[in-house]
């Protein structure tokens, strides 16, 4: 915030007046910019100062969300979901809100590379770059088949087509082009192969069921299309009594979508499938479930021949706890049994896919919660088996070129395997990736692709979808897109088997041709039709599923108990890698907002850690800090402890997305289906005799008694609220609208996609691991994650903590410059320009929401790119805080000014409410007793932080509904 | 009883004093050298902060306070004493006052100047401090006459005013008396100080009236202004320190620390300016009785605190904070204060030990920890366990926060050493009113005195 | 917020930083030669047909190389003054050269303060010369208003003006 030009020289006098002379001059505020460049020629849809949306798509997972991307004077500053898209529904995840500092990362190639004799990349113009390669695929191609392979991630589009035409035309085989999905659920669709007779993904429809069971599939978090499923299951929460939606969670660790769950059935590690065929056994006993689907009933004998004792033994339960889980499935259907997930994906995955396959079929919900031929099967991922015969066909030296496309193999896979040596044996590797990743370390040839929000491209996630990816913004670097790349290089092949348009627009036209017929209704001319599709995100039509037939005899062969795992030697744990939303699969550098933003369940950043038990550290002299030397057979590492009681005594837990978890990971696969088997292993763990200081967000991670998070029940479905009539002062007036937030608790998830929408929106400076080890994160909103009420009592609650903007705010008073003041729509403001820094305000803050600019933040170029130009850029020495995105409120309201008409409900939605998945966050004007906000707030659920304070917040948090304990 | 022997002795006592700065030799000078070093230090330290930001500093969140404001309601609390000593004792008319009331004011000028200092300098902004005075601006902005910041502006400036003036019009009369034996630049300086003093009855008239008016005036300030300051804390929501019974106990504990850095100066300061029988041990036997006394009061205080605070239900949060600071990560300092504070004061209920100079000082340097942890303890533990117990935080000072607090005594102890060399440490004036009384009624004094 | 009682003492103050103000900026040193005086003064072409976006968003807008050429691709040259039509030879060459002028700036508020132009011009219908002085009048435009804080309330203060201006802090400052 440097100040009027007038003004500077006082100012630099009073700093050098305020310290010992020569400390004052180092820190007088940066010239400003005194130049105006005008346009050449204007663009007619900008307008300087006022934002500018486009429609495009999420490409961070397969789920592939829509979004919208906000622009400002022809830059991307914000990204958030697309309304119209039926997958995201409005909704981004904390990855896809992170997606945007790919674009403006400092790191980013700026143009093609070649790496020279002295094994440094030096550059080098695309047209010698594509003559190069060219050059090489011809030869290449001379050597016969397969010398030629491609790696990409799962390119369900134009992307896609272009790589097997360009491969066909080098006359590649089937196998030359392998697509990597680390995360794919490979086990489900061999199961659905196996049974059901096509290897398709299914589709659920959470919100119609009224039990869920998750079986290790952590569905909040990264399975399948997390932001669908998370508000698919929000739909049945925020009710008390039998209409809401239960969420029963089925694993050795209680993860995060665990603690949504209300229930934890705690099997031991590969317990799973013990449980799965004990209650699909407890099932189809006679007089258990009246209806049973006919499709499972020849099933009956085999499964009954099944010893129940010995799976609960070895599942690590006991029988009443089938009995219960039974009885609940078989009273509240429909149900979704879902998984496996990367957290159960172990050596029989396929048949723990197969079992809750039927264990679905014979509850009746295949069809109703769980649909089929939905999946357009464009592009599959290849197993994790294909990925392995292709490292060890470059390992052999029989690849001459390898193109990777948005792969990371070297960053995602068991160090076990090699891939970084593999890699090594290939003349010529070729990556399209525009950051720099372990995989591009090795490449010889840099050709970075556009940003997703650079480029053309469509991707087709689900019939019925066509999203439709279009730049945002003119390229910040010289960068081509991957596909418009290969395109030309078929022009420079001699004589391709297919002729290939030059250009990526008109192949992508072309099949605009086909993919937009279900919409265009025998219209002539698609172009029309194209740019609406644009203009909504994409083409959107009604698909129905598809019955699908049980093949009984195949289904037989997945019913024979699973071979008895040996017993665990001596001081060995079982070995549980589990994946994290910001975390992530490990493919490629993670944008600093999600290093910096905390776990969900650990509230840990910037590093990866090991979980014991409270039990087992106790046992092994371990507390957190602690630094842990786990082996496996595969490799060893060295992790800090985190002590976390939402674990089995017997297991030891890692978090994927980092190389820690890869040195540790055996590298086995499932055979049913080829796909790794991140479950099953075991290791040792051994105190390393050092300790460092665990970035940690939480203080204590109990509410030490003092009921801060409530909870309901049918039993007691209200909160019991304090008497809070009396009042000493006039309460502040709020003539025009009172702005309130309501965010329910039975919704949130602790997804933390909140978090990052408000670092994107607020221009929240990232501080970095040391000061998140002092506490000094600057992030407005947190997830205060209590793991129970009082020590020792595992009970989690979420709650959002950002400013309550109270109406007798205790911040207010004791600010002795009025920094810190009470709007008059009941906003309590921040002042950065007359804020001096004492402090005080956050002192008396019950919430310890407002965070101080310890230091002067640099946003390098091109980060400064991605800043918000609606929100101040903070200076050092000032207090800052939550602004319910006050540059939101007074674009709406200024909208609403210029239509001559009052803001309407709904009009105002802060970057946090936004972006939920679980649209837990409800925003709007308590003065209105009919808005969404104040009817909420008004219900029996409705309860403050700190209520007995008197603090009188706008924020209402409506209680999480709980039955039972977890 | 004759007058020449009085005079004799007026001229011995004047003699003593005036030859102060000739006693101070190259011990004095290397004091000063240490005083000036750990100023510089200091100076440093906060050029650093300035620089950078206050992310130098270990300060984190919810602990936004830390030893800057424990200094600065540290050296508030010293400069209690002077005020008392000089106006409340001599309203009382305790005699053993006069001795050493003149050392006592010193400190209080120089204790508030350095505890003004802090205020700005744990600012993010330091060159926006003059947003704190309320002054016309084209901003059309004032300062937030609820904050208790804003108070404090004004507590701790009026009371630097009025105790400097206080100190000055009390020097007037020794001044001149010295500048009619003095010379050179000194016999300049008295001359000014004296402020054309002649000594005549209508001057001694004025005087003892403004004198009297002075000590009015000032009385109310030692309440005042720490009352003030603990309303920094009373004033706020945060466990620990939202408590009524703040401004007294801030009084007290004022006082205390006050009084003890009195003694602890005045003991070496005696011996080597040789002024041993002018400060006798009679007049550090009394102020040793008002260190216990006040130490009960503060005892009572620490007491009454807990105590209350035992009374809410366990889960709640005044009461937790308030057991937090005996067993949590900070109770080491909590005892350690304890000790200091309560323990050791009493041990001056036996007359053995407040007659033995030693251990007088050793108790006297402990109360001075004692203080400072006190204050430590009441920002520091408070903020680290809010109500929120997902925010709990540690604070544990950096060497930055440290180079700032030995800086202040730094400068402390260099103007007062400074001042040494030219303000006199006793008064000359009211001695010979004692010497003359004492001469009348005889060996009296303990008597008026206790 | 603002103290009611020092109003007259603070208004007093901001008149006089006006008056130095406006007195004492001289017009920067602009890298090309263009005479507001002749444009909207001899000639009479209207402000926003120049700063377009005045009326459309917070920003007025420098009109654009695009702009400046629509009309001079026919005022090229001036053969009765020697002197303009030496300029319009100068302007030409910038036109040819397509790159475009980068303007000294005269008027700017801090980064912190979110002012609109559109609100002013558009919904409080104020005139520009009320703020940007008779800009018709200069060949090279100066600052003739200070711009400060104090200035903006003077207006916004005003009892005409009272639920119209807005005088909440952040109604500028977010």
């Amino acid at each position: 915030m440097p100040g009027d030009h007038e003004g500077v020289s006082r100012r630099t006098f009073l700093r050098i007046a305020a310290t010992a002379g020569a400390a004052g001059a180092a820190c007088s505020p940066p010239a400003l910019p005194q130049k105006l460049i005008p346009f050449l020629v204007p663009p007619d849809e900008i307008i300087p100062g006022r934002p500018l949306f486009y429609r495009t798509v999420c490409r961070e997972c397969p789920a592939g969300c829509g979004v919208t991307a906000r622009t400002r004077e022809g830059r991307a500053v914000k990204l958030e979901g697309n309304p119209e898209d039926p997958i995201g529904g409005g909704s981004l995840c904390a990855r896809g809100q992170a997606s945007i500092q790919a674009l403006y990362a400092p790191d980013r190639l700026d143009g093609p590379r070649r790496r020279g004799a002295d094994g440094k990349l030096a550059p080098i113009p695309w047209d010698d770059a594509e003559e190069a390669l060219a050059a090489a695929l011809t030869a290449a191609r001379e050597k016969g088949p397969g010398r030629i392979r491609l790696l990409t991630r799962s390119e369900p589009g134009s992307a896609g087509a272009v790589q097997k035409a360009l491969l066909r035309g080098l006359g590649g085989r089937e196998g030359d082009r392998v697509v990597f999905e680390p995360f794919d659920a490979a086990p489900l669709r061999a199961a659905e192969k196996a049974l059901f007779g096509v290897a398709q993904l299914p589709v659920h429809d959470l919100a119609q069921a009224r039990t869920v069971v998750a079986f290790g599939a952590d569905f909040l978090e990264t399975w399948l299309s997390p932001v669908e499923l998370t508000r698919q299951l929000s739909q049945g929460r925020g009710r008390v009594g039998a209409e809401r939606t239960r969420l029963l969670w089925v694993g050795p660790r209680m993860s995060a979508t665990g603690m949504s769950a209300d229930r934890w059935i705690r099997v031991r590690a590969g317990g799973e499938l013990p449980l799965a065929l004990a209650l699909l056994r407890w099932l189809v006993e006679p007089g258990h479930l009246p209806d049973l689907a006919p499709a499972v009933r020849p099933l009956s004998p085999r499964l009954a021949a099944l010893d129940p004792t010995a799976l609960v033994r070895r599942a690590g339960v006991r029988l009443e706890d089938v009995d219960a889980l039974g009885r609940e499935l078989v009273a509240r259907r429909p149900s979704a049994l879902l998984g496996p997930g990367v957290a159960s994906q172990g050596p029989e995955a396929t048949q723990l896919a197969a079992v809750l396959l039927l264990a679905n079929v014979a509850l009746g919900n295949v069809g109703r919660t769980v649909l089929h031929g939905l999946d357009p099967m464009e592009d599959p991922p290849s197993s994790f088996a294909d990925v392995k015969a292709l490292l060890d066909d470059c390992a052999a030296g029989k690849v001459d070129v390898l193109l990777v496309h948005h792969a990371d193999p070297a960053g995602a896979l068991p160090a076990a395997l090699g891939a970084g040596g593999a890699l090594a044996k290939v003349p010529l590797v070729v990556t399209f990736a525009s950051l720099p990743d372990a995989t591009g370390a090795q490449a010889h040839l840099h050709l970075p692709d556009h940003h997703t929000l650079e480029a053309f491209g469509e991707v087709s996630p689900r019939r019925g979808i066509v999203a439709l990816g279009q730049p945002v913004m003119t390229p910040l670097a010289d960068t081509r897109a991957a596909a418009q790349v290969l395109l030309e290089l078929a022009g420079r092949l001699p004589q391709p088997a297919t002729p290939l348009p030059g250009d990526l627009w008109e192949f992508f036209q072309a099949r605009a041709e086909v993919f937009l017929k279900p919409v265009a209704a025998g219209a002539t001319d698609v172009r029309p039709v194209l740019r609406t599709a644009q203009e909504r995100g994409g083409a959107y039509y009604e698909a129905a599923p598809g019955p699908v037939a049980l093949d009984a005899s195949a289904a037989a062969r997945f019913l024979a108990p699973p071979p008895e795992a040996p017993p665990p030697r001596t001081g060995e744990l079982d070995l549980l890698f589990f994946p994290t939303t910001l975390r992530g699969d490990g493919q490629g550098p993670r944008p600093t907002w999600l290093d910096e933003v905390s776990d969900t369940v650990t509230t840990v950043s910037w590093t990866a850690w090991a979980e014991l038990s409270t039990a087992t550290a106790a046992r092994l002299g371990v507390v957190a800090g602690d630094v842990l030397a786990v082996a496996t057979r595969a490799g060893r590492a060295e992790l800090p402890a985190y002590v976390y009681p939402g674990l089995r005594d017997d297991v030891i837990a890692v978090p994927l997305g980092g190389p820690e978890a890869l040195a540790l990971l055996p590298g086995d696969t499932d055979p049913a289906s080829g796909a790794l088997a991140f479950a099953g292993a075991r290791a040792t763990v051994a105190k390393a005799g050092r300790r460092i200081d665990l970035p940690v967000l939480e203080g204590s991670p109990y509410q030490e008694g003092r009921s801060i998070v409530k909870n309901v029940s049918a039993a007691a479905p209200a909160v019991k609220r304090p008497d809070l009539s009396a009042r000493m002062y006039p309460e502040p007036p709020h003539p025009v609208h009172r702005w309130a937030m309501a965010i329910d608790l039975d919704k949130c998830t602790g997804c933390n996609a909140c978090v990052v929408a408000c670092y994107a929106e607020n221009n929240v400076p990232v501080m970095g691991r040391e000061a998140a080890v002092m506490g000094r994160q600057m992030g407005w909103i947190r997830i205060e994650r209590y793991l129970g009420p009082e020590r020792g009592k595992l009970r989690p609650d979420f709650l959002p903590m950002l400013c309550q903007h109270c109406t007798n705010a205790p911040c207010e008073p004791v600010c002795p410059v009025y920094a810190t003041y009470h709007t008059p729509e009941g906003l309590n403001a921040q002042v950065y320009n007359r804020c001096v820094g004492t402090r005080y305000c956050s002192n008396n803050c019950p919430y310890k929401v407002r965070t101080f600019n310890w230091r002067d933040t640099k946003f390098v170029r091109p980060l400064d790119l991605q800043l918000n130009p609606d929100v101040t850029v903070r200076s050092k020495g000032v207090m800052e805080k939550c602004t319910f995105c006050v540059q939101r409120i007074r674009y709406a309201e200024g909208v609403a000014k210029d239509e001559n008409r009052p803001v309407a409900d709904g009009e105002v939605t802060p970057a946090c409410a936004q972006t939920c998945p679980a649209k837990a966050i409800v925003f709007g004007d308590a003065n209105d007793p009919a808005s969404r906000v104040s009817r909420l707030a008004a219900g029996p659920r409705g309860f403050n932080a700190l209520e007995e304070i008197n603090t009188r917040p706008a924020i209402t948090y409506l209680a999480r509904v709980r039955e039972e304990d977890p | 009883m004759s007058t020449t022997s009085t005079s004799a002795a007026f001229a011995q006592l004047q003699d003593a004093v005036a030859a102060v700065p000739r006693r101070l030799g190259r011990g004095y000078w290397v004091l000063v050298g240490l005083a000036a070093s750990l100023l510089l230090w200091g100076a440093w330290c906060y050029s650093i902060i300035v620089r950078n930001g206050l992310g130098v500093t270990r300060l984190n969140r919810p602990v936004m306070w830390g030893n800057l404001i424990t200094d600065f309601v540290f050296w508030v609390g010293i400069a209690h004493s002077g005020t008392l000593i000089s106006a409340v004792l001599f309203l009382f008319r305790a005699r053993f006052r006069t001795a050493v009331y003149r050392v006592a004011e010193m400190m209080t000028v120089f204790g508030v100047m350095t505890a003004g200092l802090f205020p700005v300098f744990h600012l993010g902004r330091p060159w926006f401090a003059y947003w704190l005075f309320p002054y016309p601006n084209q901003r059309h902005l004032w300062p937030n006459f609820r904050s208790p910041l804003a108070w404090d502006v004004f507590a701790v400036s009026t009371y630097f005013i009025v105790s400097t003036v206080f100190l000055f019009v009390g020097i007037g009369p020794d001044a001149a008396a010295l500048r009619d034996v003095a010379t050179g630049w000194r016999r300049r300086a008295y001359g000014l100080l004296s402020l054309g003093w002649h000594g005549t009855d209508a001057q001694w008239r004025h005087y003892t009236r403004a004198y009297l008016f002075f000590a009015a005036f000032a009385t109310p300030l030692v309440v005042s202004v720490h009352s003030v300051v603990s309303w920094d804390f009373a004033v706020s929501l945060t466990p620990g320190w939202h408590s009524t019974l703040f401004p007294p106990y801030f009084v007290a504990g004022a006082i205390l620390s006050g009084v003890a850095m009195v003694i602890t100066i005045l003991i070496p300061l005696r011996k080597v300016l040789r002024l041993t029988d002018i400060i006798t041990p009679h007049h550090l036997d009394m102020l040793a009785r008002l260190v216990l006394f006040v130490s009960l009061i503060v005892t009572y205080s620490y007491s009454v605190e807990i105590g209350l605070s035992l009374r809410s239900p366990p889960s709640d949060p005044e009461r937790s904070t308030l057991l937090y600071r005996a067993t949590g990560a900070y109770a080491p300092l909590f005892w350690l204060m304890v000790t200091c504070n309560c323990v050791g004061p009493m041990l001056l209920a036996v007359r053995k030990v407040r007659t033995s100079i030693p251990a007088l000082l050793a108790i006297c340097l402990a109360v001075n920890v004692g203080m400072w942890l006190e204050r430590f303890n009441i920002v520091v533990t408070s903020l680290s366990h809010d109500r929120l117990p997902f925010s709990w935080r540690l604070y544990f000072p950096g060497w930055i926060e440290w180079g700032m607090t030995f800086g202040s005594f730094g400068w402390f102890f260099f103007w007062f050493l400074m001042s040494l060399k030219l303000l006199p440490v006793v008064s000359i004036a009211e001695m010979k009113e004692d010497l003359a009384h004492a001469r009348h009624v005889g060996a009296g004094e303990a008597a008026h005195a206790g | 917020m603002s103290g009611s009682g020092a109003r007259p003492a603070a208004l007093l103050a901001a008149a006089a930083g006006a008056l130095v103000l406006a007195g004492a900026a001289p017009p920067p040193q602009q890298p090309f030669k263009f005479s507001h005086k002749v444009h909207a003064g001899d000639n009479h072409i209207g402000c926003t047909s120049c700063h377009v976006y005045v009326e459309r968003g917070p920003v007025a807008g420098v009109p654009s190389m695009f702009r400046c050429q629509g009309c001079h691709k026919f005022v090229k040259e001036d053969k009765d003054n020697a002197q303009l039509d030496q300029e319009l030879k100068a302007l030409r060459k910038v036109l040819d050269e397509g790159k475009p002028v980068e303007w000294a700036r005269v008027h700017r508020v801090p980064d912190h303060v979110y002012f609109t132009h559109q609100r002013h011009v558009v919904t409080a219908k104020l005139e520009c010369k009320e703020c940007h002085g008779e800009v018709e009048k200069m060949d090279a435009v100066r600052q003739v208003s200070p711009l400060t804080m104090g200035w903006c309330l003077e207006c916004h203060q005003k009892p005409q003006n009272k639920g119209k201006a807005p005088t909440d802090c952040w109604a500028c400052h977010k």
